[in-house]
């Protein structure tokens, strides 16, 4: 046997403490003791502060094995033809991954209008793959269930064997709670700093971020680094010289056609992106219909020229301009300020 | 003392951690009542409530800043088709009607932002599953609605994604994070929402999946479960009647049948998930089952006329004559023609109150 399961905990572990339930100490009283030096040995196994040899380990968890199989053995005759299962630790190779199975019962009840109808019972173990299982006849089953102290002893007896082996189902947990918080997080921060989009603009970055992120698994995606954008309309503030006097500067609303951003580190640690712009303005002087491109930084503030026929525009967009009116409204705040301060 | 852990996942539209529970506590608790050998469920287990309304809610109010407010009065030369959408654009936001909550959800679910609902739900799930663990209790997962789309995809990337490092090892395994029941109520898995196939996932019972009890229940008459079935059939071999229990019910206690309390009020919903549940200390006698089962059928619209069919046959009432007085005379008492009388009526007015009750109830969206 080649395992000895990957250290990373401490043996702190809530399923470390080597409690039994009633029944267990009712049925297993003599049981008790080397599960729990079974349960020791596991925790010693994955802990970072405690050693074992892998020969300790198996000789702590056989020594519990070849117990409670003969306790089971004498308390559930009837069963003992099935729960042979059990003779042995529940370590297996399987590859190059050492894997651990856990044990399992299932009473299989198949009229769901009637509780009190079981077919067969399923004794079984199983690690990463397949479950392996024995099933009892339907008169066994049955016998068993209706007896009080079959099922009492049966599932003190399953709590036991599960009590010694569930340390180990806490590594997993924990990884998986540390992978998902970090996308968790990742997504968080998307959709907090990422530029908004309407469902237009969803639906199209969904498609493309499906056709770049779809490699045939079925895996936790991070957010898209790029969003897209297409029928996006953004009010503006356009200044087009060319315009007669009065009609120069104007509220415009730009279409973007087609347009991305790069939400986060997108150009020197700050997001941005560009977008083809249309627009159109009533104006006296130069063409009416424009087109040009359109820069976003920081995610929330939009930039850019347009054309219309050989005239040039310029435009910042609604946001950017309030960004700018808070900044010299901050800005006439201050001298205020220092002008009081002086007099 | 023993309580098992039982995660549940909302459905489509707004959810309160305390209403959600509430249409499953109460049912289960008046279920309970039923049996001796068991006590009010709400007191017997640890309930956790996983969220993903709250992720959604702010995806929308994400779109609502996307929306170009009072776009007509500013622009009025604006093309309609444009107007259009950023009108739709701007319900999509804000609007609280039956469309925009409910059905919302589901377009959010299919675009990008699945992943991030999943991500969230993953780590509540997971969350949930180590409280379990630490309580070292059975970890029972129940889902509804939407909830049963989520759930799936969730749990079947939980145990089929890789961690993020060399070893190759699973996320979770099937074996050592084994959930005991798994129970998919108005289960919508069948719809082209969820990522993976439902039939060839592992969020299955069996050798080859990840938990050992799976239950899925629909009403005939909701909709969203019933447009297709789950019906895995032949892809599930061996676990039919037993390990896998699919519920059908066509009891109607009130006009929305997809609502997740009335699928608990159904005897052939608690009962099996109570075998699910405490499995095999849940016994009962025949008289308990007939009791619980005549309960709930009193509860129903068809129980309720098959009881009034049984009364008015029961009346039989005749007028005779009586050759021997020499006047005509009733086959009943005055006593009994009047309680017989009075009992029909007031299952006229139970009758009439349940539907008075549909009636009102076409008001709500659902």
């Amino acid at each position: 046997m080649a395992f000895i399961p990957v250290r990373g905990f401490a043996t702190s572990l809530a399923v470390c403490n080597p409690t039994f339930d009633d029944g267990a100490r009712q049925y297993f009283a003599n049981s008790i003791q080397l599960a729990k030096d079974a349960l020791d040995a596991i925790c010693k196994s994955i802990s970072t502060q405690q050693s074992i040899t892998e020969t300790e380990l198996n000789d702590a968890l056989k020594a519990f094995h070849v117990n409670i199989q003969n306790q089971a053995a004498a308390l559930l005759p009837a069963l003992k033809s099935y729960l042979y299962l059990y003779d042995a630790p529940l370590l297996k190779d399987s590859g190059n991954i050492e894997t651990v199975m856990m044990p399992g019962i299932v009473w299989v009840q198949p009229d769901i209008m009637d509780p009190n109808r079981v077919d067969k019972i399923v004794f079984y173990y199983q690690g990463n793959g397949r479950r392996h299982d024995v099933s009892t006849s339907k008169e066994v089953g049955q016998a068993c269930f209706d007896s009080a102290s079959c099922t009492d002893t049966i599932t003190a007896y399953i709590s036991l064997l599960k009590d010694v082996y569930r340390p180990l189902s806490d590594k997993p947990l924990r990884e998986a709670l540390d992978s998902l918080s970090r996308k968790e997080k990742e997504w968080k921060s998307f959709i907090e700093e990422s530029r908004s989009q309407t469902f237009v603009d969803i639906a199209v970055t969904s498609w493309i971020y499906n056709k770049v992120y779809d490699n045939g698994d079925d895996v936790f995606k991070s957010p898209p680094n790029v969003q897209w954008f297409s029928l996006h309309l953004s009010p503006i503030i356009e200044n087009v010289s060319a315009a007669i006097d009065g009609d120069q500067f104007k509220e415009s609303l730009a279409l973007e056609v087609i347009g991305f951003n790069r939400w986060k580190d997108g150009c020197f640690g700050f997001a941005c992106g560009a977008s083809f712009i249309v627009n159109y303005t009533d104006r006296n002087g130069v063409d009416d219909a424009g087109w040009g491109l359109m820069f976003h930084v920081d995610n929330s503030y939009s930039f850019g020229v347009t054309k219309h026929g050989g005239d040039t525009g310029i435009f910042i967009t609604v946001d950017l301009l309030k960004l700018f009116q808070d900044k010299r409204s901050a800005f006439d705040d201050y001298k205020k300020k220092y002008r009081e301060q002086a007099n | 003392m023993e309580k098992p852990h039982i995660i549940f996942l909302h459905g489509m539209g707004e959810h309160k951690k305390e209403d959600f529970l509430k249409e499953f506590f109460t049912p289960m608790d008046k279920a309970a009542a039923h049996f001796s050998t068991i006590k009010p469920l709400s007191d017997q287990v640890v309930a956790h409530y996983i969220d993903y309304n709250e992720l959604i809610n702010t995806v929308r109010a994400k779109i609502k800043e996307s929306t170009v407010e009072s776009l007509s009065d500013k622009f009025p030369g604006i093309p309609t088709v444009l107007a259009k959408l950023n009108a739709l654009n701007e319900k999509f936001g804000k609007d609280d009607s039956f469309w925009f909550t409910h059905v919302l959800d589901v377009v959010i679910y299919k675009s990008m932002y699945s992943d991030a609902i999943q991500a969230s739900v993953g780590k509540q799930l997971v969350e949930a599953m180590q409280k379990a663990t630490d309580a070292k209790q059975d970890i029972h997962i129940v889902c509804h609605s939407l909830g049963t789309a989520v759930g799936h995809d969730v749990l079947h990337k939980l145990y089929t994604n890789s961690l993020d490092d060399d070893t190759g090892r699973r996320l979770l395994s099937a074996g050592l994070n084994k959930i005991r029941s798994i129970t998919m109520v108005a289960n919508v898995c069948t719809l082209p929402i969820t990522a993976a196939d439902p039939y060839t996932s592992v969020v299955k019972p069996g050798p080859d999946g990840i938990c050992d009890y799976f239950m899925t229940c629909r009403h005939v008459l909701d909709p969203f479960a019933s447009l297709i079935k789950f019906v895995p059939g032949a892809r599930w071999p061996n676990v039919l009647g037993g390990e896998f229990k699919n519920v059908v019910i066509n009891g109607v206690g009130r006009a929305n049948v997809h609502d997740m309390e009335h699928y608990f009020y159904d005897p052939r919903v608690y009962l099996p998930f109570f075998m699910n549940l405490y499995s095999p200390k849940f016994k009962t006698t025949s008289a308990a089952l007939e009791a619980a089962k005549q309960a709930h059928k009193a509860m129903t619209i068809q129980g309720n006329f098959e009881a009034l069919r049984t009364h008015m046959e029961d009346l039989d009432i005749t007028l005779y004559w009586d050759s021997e007085t020499g006047e005509f005379i009733y086959s009943e008492d005055v006593d009994t023609l009047l309680e017989k009388l009075s009992s029909f009526l007031e299952l006229i007015g139970t009758i009439k109150d349940q539907i008075g009750t549909l009636t009102e109830e076409e008001g709500n969206d659902e």
